[in-house]
This record gives structure tokens, sequence and C-alpha cells, in this order.
């Protein structure tokens, strides 16, 4: 190949789109059963542990009496245990990645506790 | 005779993974090899006494990330069969079913790191582009690309439906022609063949010697594979690939053929799935010893389990086929140029985080 | 699952190796298991089961090495035995005689030495019986 036939094909190549996905700009749709990451509905959980005993990575900490679960998202492996054993079936299973964190791990952990009671309906006269 | 020793590894643009050797060459042939391992040994056997032995199934899927699912299947196989659990049906074809995937994107993948050793950068980027679309299909199945969590003891945590089965087979088919386009480049291409043909020949008589396993076995003209033994393939239309002349463009030309021979089982069970659930409860816990052999892109993979009635284990060992093949590397690196150091290291497909554990 | 297993002294296993590499028969895996110790520390025996694989049939011959015992190499006949024997003298302890290549203990390097001999089980003893009452299992 001679320098002249190339000219044409690396003008040709700097006006065509780009072959791959320019991410983060755009980032590709996750498939359903994609194991990304877990979230948790506060007002069904009833803080038993059983999610604390299953995990592998040790990513979850309960604490019943202060009724508060949190997860690492930084040690949670996304494996999905804590879905499959969880007896009021809260946690959910998603299919996104959490965004990346800096070297401070600052909000990796994620809270939760129970929702405040209702205040008690005022007495019927 | 004067000699130099130089190194190559841990760390090599090759190696997928660190595997050292000294060489000793006089100008620019190797009269020596010596081999050094143990820098991505963790020690995962150790820990099966210390966990229940249905989690560890996810410690045994990550001894490797290339061979993973064959590595849960195993385990969970040794201790099916020392329960003597009766795994349905269909799980054990939704095994076969990704464990030939497994072989799919494995070969894909050793296809790429040869074309790198021999310095056809182009041609393993290609390769791994359509390898990307066997990753997308593990993660629309299991939910991951490398590894999958969808193997236990007793069966498969998730079922994956007819529909989606029928569609796999047909996706596989459809990128043949993209995966014919660039296996011809590898075996019928005029610079490829003359880095591959006729270098580190081994004769059937020595691959038997050696105790090699796998593709390298198969590559000398010996037909062996696990796969023969199984029941799950016993139905299956098909036979064992094995080529006559043992050198390194054989065992790429036996790997290119498993390729499209995997393809091809895939679609034969995808037609023909059982219905009876995907998992039946492991009650007890696992009361003696058993092995499990399997045929794993690499070659043949024993597991031996023994439990004490427990639910830990009482010893889980694996015997990788890269531990077989590893004493062959150092036989067939005497006496070769330099240059085609790295290519005869990768034709075992070195897979080292399976062989140290 | 029945298993095809012979027991053996140390002694007789270069004459039975040397038969079946004779017969034909590939070597398919050493593996070993450190036995219970009765209290913690003590150097546990190791029992070895060479696999051999003779037309698709897997055959296993067994023998127990002794705490400090020696056991004759097989890598004579058998090459690839020493990567098998190298690991286990580094994991286990087992003294190898002979091997074909002697890494000398440097294979893997572990921090702690000989740990599947350091982490061998203890072997729980029962309770002791109270006066009067049979000694419980």
């Amino acid at each position: 190949m001679t320098i002249a036939s190339m000219i044409p094909a690396a003008l040709a190549n700097l006006f065509r789109k780009p072959a791959t996905r320019l991410y983060p700009f755009t980032v590709r749709e996750p498939f359903t059963r994609t194991r990304g990451s877990i979230t948790m509905r506060e007002a069904e959980c009833i803080f038993c542990g059983i999610c604390q005993a299953k995990c592998p990575s040790k990513a979850i900490a309960v604490v019943r009496a202060a009724k508060t679960w949190q997860v690492d998202q930084l040690r949670c492996l996304a494996c999905m245990r804590c879905v499959e054993v969880c007896p009021k079936k809260c946690i959910e299973a998603r299919s996104d990645r959490p965004a990346p964190y800096g070297s401070d791990r600052a909000g990796s952990i994620e809270k939760k506790t129970a929702p405040a009671a209702p205040p008690p309906a005022p007495a019927q006269p | 005779m004067k000699t130099t020793i130089i190194p190559l590894g841990p760390q090599h643009p090759v190696l997928p993974e660190p595997l050292s050797f000294d060489l000793v060459l006089d100008n620019e042939r190797v009269i020596e090899a010596i081999p050094s391992i143990g820098f991505i040994h963790r020690g995962l056997e150790l820990l099966a006494p210390k966990r229940d032995f249905e989690e560890f199934v996810m410690i045994a899927e990550r001894i490797c990330g290339i061979c993973s699912f064959m590595h849960g299947m195993g385990y969970c196989s040794a201790v099916e069969d020392v329960m003597a659990l009766p795994v349905p049906r269909r799980a054990l074809q939704l095994r076969v079913i990704l464990a030939e995937l497994s072989r799919v994107h494995s070969h894909l993948l050793w296809l790429g790191l040869a074309a790198d050793a021999f310095g056809f950068e182009n041609l393993f980027m290609q390769t791994w582009r359509l390898r990307e679309d066997v990753l997308d299909i593990f993660e629309e199945t299991t939910g991951g690309r490398v590894i999958f969590n969808i193997v236990k003891v007793g069966g498969m945590r998730k079922d994956v439906d007819d529909a989606t089965l029928a569609r796999i087979a047909a996706k596989l088919e459809s990128i043949k022609p993209q995966l014919k386009q660039i296996t011809d480049v590898f075996l019928n291409d005029y610079t490829v063949r003359n880095r591959l043909a006729g270098l580190a020949v081994l004769s059937g008589a020595q691959a038997r010697e050696l105790c090699v396993v796998g593709p390298m076995l198969r590559a000398s003209g010996v037909a062996e594979d696990q796969r023969t033994r199984s029941p799950m393939y016993a139905g299956l239309d098909w036979e064992v690939v094995t080529e006559p002349d043992g050198d390194c463009y054989s065992r790429c030309r036996v790997r290119v053929r498993e390729i499209f021979q995997s393809i091809n089982l895939i679609s034969q069970v995808a037609g023909k799935m059982a219905a009876d659930g995907v998992a039946v409860k492991a009650a007890g816990a696992p009361n003696g010893e058993a092995f499990f052999r399997a045929e794993q892109p690499r070659g043949e993979v024993v597991y031996y389990v023994r439990g004490n009635g427990t639910r830990f284990l009482e010893r889980f060992r694996v015997r990788t086929p890269t531990f077989a093949n590893v004493p062959a590397v150092i036989k067939l690196l005497k006496g070769v140029e330099l240059a085609d150091v790295p290519t005869i290291i990768l034709t075992i497909d070195p897979c080292i985080s399976c062989m140290e554990r | 699952m029945t298993m095809d297993i012979t027991q053996l002294a140390p002694q007789e296993l270069p004459a039975r190796v040397s038969e079946l590499a004779g017969a034909g028969a590939r070597l398919v895996q050493i593996s070993a298991v450190a036995l219970p110790v009765t209290a913690a520390g003590e150097t546990p025996a190791v029992e070895l089961t060479y696999s051999f694989d003779k037309n698709g049939a897997l055959s296993h011959q067994r023998l127990l090495a002794a705490p400090g015992g020696k056991v004759p190499s097989v890598s004579g006949v058998y090459f690839p035995a020493f990567l098998y024997e190298n690991e286990i003298h580094e994991q286990f302890g087992v003294d190898f005689e002979g091997m074909a290549v002697d890494f000398k203990g440097t294979l893997y390097k572990t921090a702690v030495r000989v740990p599947f001999a350091v982490a061998a089980p203890v072997k729980k003893t029962p309770p002791p019986a109270n006066p009067g009452e049979p000694q419980a299992k």
C-alpha cells in the first residue's frame, strides 16, 4: 500500500462514527439478570440478621435493638444470597453497579433504619 | 560454551497469569528452562474445613476466572457424588450448556493470546471482540460475565427457560461466519503457519509418557476426552477431536475445531431439555470420599472431596490440567529459539491461578 | 460410589508403579490428606493417594506416610510426579527420596511452613465417663 492510498482511508476514519461505545457518556443497558448491587426496603425489614449471617463477605451489618441495617457496597459481591434468604423478601437485587468511589471510600456504606412509626390517632371524644 | 540466563516472567505480556522461567541460553537457543511457580498461591484448599460446604462453591468458583464455571460444577458434582443426591436432568443439561459455553469463551481467549504471542495484535482484538458475544450470553443467563454464581450443590440456583436457550443457540449459530473468518486466519495464513507448524512436537507415545491432558494430548493423536465418560454426552452426536501431528499448529487446530463442536453440542442439548426442575435440596452433610473428573477447556480436571459427616469438609483437592501439563513444557523448551518460547508456553493453555489455587 | 483402592506400604510403591507404567497406565494425580492428630501442634501422619488411569478406569494406590517418614519418589518412572511430590513436601512435610527435580522447599514459599500439617484437625476425645456409667463413644 502506498501513502497515497492510505490518505483517503485516514480521512474517512477521521469523519466516521467511533466504532466503540463512548463510556461513560453512553452506558449500556444492563440485562435483567445482571447482578449489580443490592438495596433494601426498610419499611418491610424486621432486622432479623439472617442476611448478615449468610453474607460471604460480611458486607451487611444489622443491629436489631437499634433497628439499623447497613451494607458496604465495596465489600458486596452481588452474589444475591441475602436476596434469597431474606424471610420478608425486602432485599432487592438491582442490575446496575454503584458508581465508583474515591480512595476515601466516602458514601460506600449505605445505611437504613426503620421508618418512624406514624403518630397514634387522637382518641375519639 | 558461554551461556546467559534470562528471566521470562513472572510478568510477561503473553502470560495471562504469573509464571516464571529462568532460561539458560546459548546465543538464542534455550538449553534449559528452570521454572518458578507460587506467585499466585492462595491456599484455597485450606479454606474447605472452615466454610460450610454449600458456601464453599463460591470459593471453588473463584479458583480461576477463565475456568470458573467448571470449577464450581466439578466441586458440586463431587459433593453430590458423596451425598448420592439425585440431581434433576434439566440441571445437568444446563450445566452441560454452560460448560460448553465456557469452552467456547476459553478457547477464544486462548486464540487471542496465541495471536498476541506471535505478534498479531489485530487478530487478538478481533478474536476477543467475538468473545464479547459469548460473555453477553453469560451475563444474560447467569448475571455475571466471569463469575457466574449459578451452580449449587443439588443443581442450579436459577433456571433458564427454553425460549432463552433457543435464542442462545441461534445467536451462536449466527456468529459462526465471523468465527470461520477469524479461525481461517489462524489455520491458513502463511505467517501464522510459519510460526506454529513444526514447533514443539510431541509424539503420541511421548505425550502419554509425560501424562499430559486435554488438547495437548489430543493434538498428538491420542483420543482421550473425559466427556466420553459422562452420561450427559452419551446421547449426543459428537466425536473426540484429534490431530495427528503433535506440534503447536495441531494444538491450535484442535482448539478451533472444539469451538465449532461446542456450538454444535449446545444446539443439540438446547433442543432436548427435560422439564424436571433445576435443584434438589442438599439434605444432611457429606460423609465419605469421591473423585470426580471433568473435561475443562484445558484438559482433564480431578476433584477430590472427603467429608466426615459435619457441614465442613475434611479435604478438598483440585488437580487442574495445567498442573499436569507444566512438566511437559519444561521438556519442550529445550533446544528452541528464544522467540518461540512464549508460543510454546502458551500452547499448553496455562492457567496458573488454577494450577496453584 | 465405589472406588478401586489398594493399600500399600511405602516400600512397595516403586514396584507397583513400575508395573502400572509397564501396563500403560497414566498418572492422573497424587493427593495427600493430613490425618487427625491427638493434640494441636503434633506432626500428622499423611495419607497419600496415587491415582492412575487405564483405558478410562481410575484406580488408586493408597499409602500412609508416618510422621517424619520417607516415601520413595516415582518421578523416575513418571516424570511429572516431581511437581506433585514437591507440593506435598512443602504443604504436608512428607520427605520424598530421589525426586527428579527438587525445589528444596521453595516451590510456594508460604509464610507458614507446612501449612496443611499445621492445620491438621485435632481428634476430639470423648469426655471421661462418670463412675458407674459406661464410657460414651
